[in-house]
């Protein structure tokens, strides 16, 4: 479904962002994009999107160039950005106005999505906060039933309550067409949600992995003291004693911490690789 | 390539639609204030013992006006694309380039064009009325402004190039767009200027400083010198077959092909 090859992307002259980075994503997954800041996820969605062109290299989106943004391709896609705009219009309004352009939107499951995230549909977008602006732009994205759904940094602005309403309204709305792409640094809201993982790291993806994978193959657990265990790839100690990875060399299905495993990967990126090869 | 990734007028009619709901307020806001300006400067100097007696005398409110109005509207044409949230709304919409293009060229030529032909006209026909109030005196009409002499139908020429130059501009600059491209022309016009300049000196010498007096690739006007004295020599004039291509250029070249550059400069917008 989207297909990047040999991508290479500066901002600034012999400053890569990006150098010869492949990637392909299909669908019916929501893949989580973790990056430290400034490591290029923005920069990557915004590819995918057609909003910035490669230097060098191709992003195909459903067979389409993402950056002709031709319409066949726009009304299949839609992007929620961390800093959006909407206009100063009703709830209502606005969905006369941009629903139209997109051929699959479904107003009652729009109408569900609000409902979730406790909007009430007669009030003005101007009087909401930033929080409410931002559900009501996720009901409308997941309305729109568009193949390629991509949002950054979604749970920024959201209350904690809002975040779980996040993940129970992206899960309801998972489907073998769609590829949802979610971009976040603050990698425990994608917990349960995610079902695979691309780390971005150093101008290029650096791990790609499906959660089912992820857990076949590491196992993640909490000891009390570190020289019970052996193997250990990776370590974070808290009060509450060591979280650590280690080699699943047992089988054992554990619950996966994407932040563990996220700074695994940027700090002991060799070992789990070979484990993935 | 489908043909409705181009046009489609069920999609412009849907993108016309939701510009109008955005910008509504701007539009409004901008036609009253250009109607209620125009209606207040034209009262203010009659009740204050001005007078208008022929329409010749408001001409030039109403050039100024036509320019200065018509190509500040242009330049925030992709104000949009001067706000990062904005912009990703106003390139991911699902229509093509070309008809947010269409949309935004419509509004800010002929739009702009038709709206400040009314609103000059309702203004004028409202001072007319106040001056017979207070005064008495109507505005005679002694002016025409395609013609007497038929030359002056290229004032029109000349904004609509300006208004194409300013629109390309639009795509080129999103923040101060009006002044950038002012500077840019007048860069552009002081280059040209400076190589007429060269060409000119090179071609009748230093003495007579005839960079000094002449319309750049037009007229050369020779001075001649003798001694500490300086009296008028001969012009020369460019032949009428290069003058007529100048005008053709002018009338049907420069627009259409700043308009198509500013059309594909929008494709090329990344944010």
């Amino acid at each position: 479904m989207i297909n990047i090859q040999s991508l290479t992307f500066s901002y600034r002259k012999n400053k890569p962002l990006f150098e010869n980075l492949q990637l392909s994503l299909e669908a019916g997954h929501i893949y989580g994009l973790l990056g430290k800041n400034g490591a290029g996820k923005s920069t990557l969605l915004k590819q995918i999107a057609g909003l910035l062109f490669p230097d060098q290299g191709t992003c195909e989106v459903m067979g389409y160039t993402a950056a002709k943004r031709q319409p066949a391709f726009l009304r299949e896609l839609f992007l929620v950005p961390e800093e959006f705009y909407l206009p100063k219009v009703s709830v209502k309004k606005y969905v006369n106005l941009y629903a139209p352009f997109y051929p699959n939107f479904d107003e009652a499951a729009f109408s569900r999505y609000l409902k979730e995230f406790e909007i009430p549909r007669e009030q003005k977008l101007t009087e909401m906060s930033y929080g409410q602006k931002k559900k009501v732009l996720i009901s409308f994205a997941l309305a729109t039933n568009t193949k390629v759904l991509i949002m950054d940094e979604p749970t920024n602005g959201l209350d904690i309550p809002s975040k779980s309403q996040f993940r129970k309204v992206i899960a309801a709305a998972v489907s073998e067409e769609k590829c949802i792409i979610i971009s976040t640094h603050q990698v425990r809201d994608l917990d349960n949600l995610i079902d695979s993982i691309v780390i971005i790291d150093g101008h290029k993806i650096i791990f790609r992995e499906d959660v089912q994978t992820v857990t076949d193959k590491l196992s993640f657990k909490t000891v009390s003291r570190m020289e019970e265990v052996t193997g250990v790839l990776f370590a974070d100690s808290s009060l509450r004693g060591h979280t650590i990875i280690t080699r699943n060399a047992g089988n054992e299905q554990s619950k996966i911490d994407m932040e563990l495993l996220f700074n695994a990967v940027l700090t002991n990126h060799k070992p789990i690789q070979e484990i993935f090869n | 390539m489908q043909a409705n990734n181009i046009f489609n007028f069920r999609r412009m009619q849907l993108y016309l639609q939701k510009h109008f709901a955005d910008q509504l307020r701007f539009y409004l806001m901008g036609a009253v204030a250009t109607f209620g300006l125009v209606t207040l400067i034209g009262i203010l100097l009659v009740l204050t013992h001005n007078h208008f007696d022929k329409i010749s005398d408001i001409v030039p409110f109403y050039y100024v006006g036509l320019f200065a109005g018509g190509l500040l509207f242009t330049s925030r044409s992709f104000n949009e694309l001067a706000h990062k949230e904005k912009g990703v709304d106003f390139l991911l919409l699902p229509a093509s380039q070309f008809e947010k293009f269409l949309t935004l060229f419509l509004i800010s030529t002929i739009g702009f064009f038709l709206f400040y032909h009314i609103s000059f006209y309702l203004s004028v026909n409202i001072v007319e009325k106040v001056q017979i109030a207070v005064n008495g005196l109507h505005v005679q009409n002694d002016y025409k402004f395609l013609s007497d002499p038929d030359e002056k139908v290229y004032v029109y020429y000349v904004y609509f190039v300006l208004q194409a130059i300013f629109l390309f501009g639009a795509t080129c600059f999103h923040k101060y767009s009006f002044i950038k491209t002012v500077l840019c022309v007048l860069l552009f016009l002081f280059g040209l200027f400076l190589i007429n300049s060269v060409i000119v000196t090179l071609l009748f010498g230093w003495k007579s400083e005839i960079w000094k007096s002449s319309i750049p690739f037009v007229m050369v006007h020779k001075m001649e010198v003798s001694g500490r004295l300086v009296h008028g020599g001969g012009s020369y004039l460019i032949p009428r077959w290069l003058l007529d291509a100048y005008a053709f250029i002018l009338r049907f070249i420069f627009a259409p092909v700043f308009w198509t550059l500013a059309y594909f400069r929008l494709k090329d917008q990344e944010i």
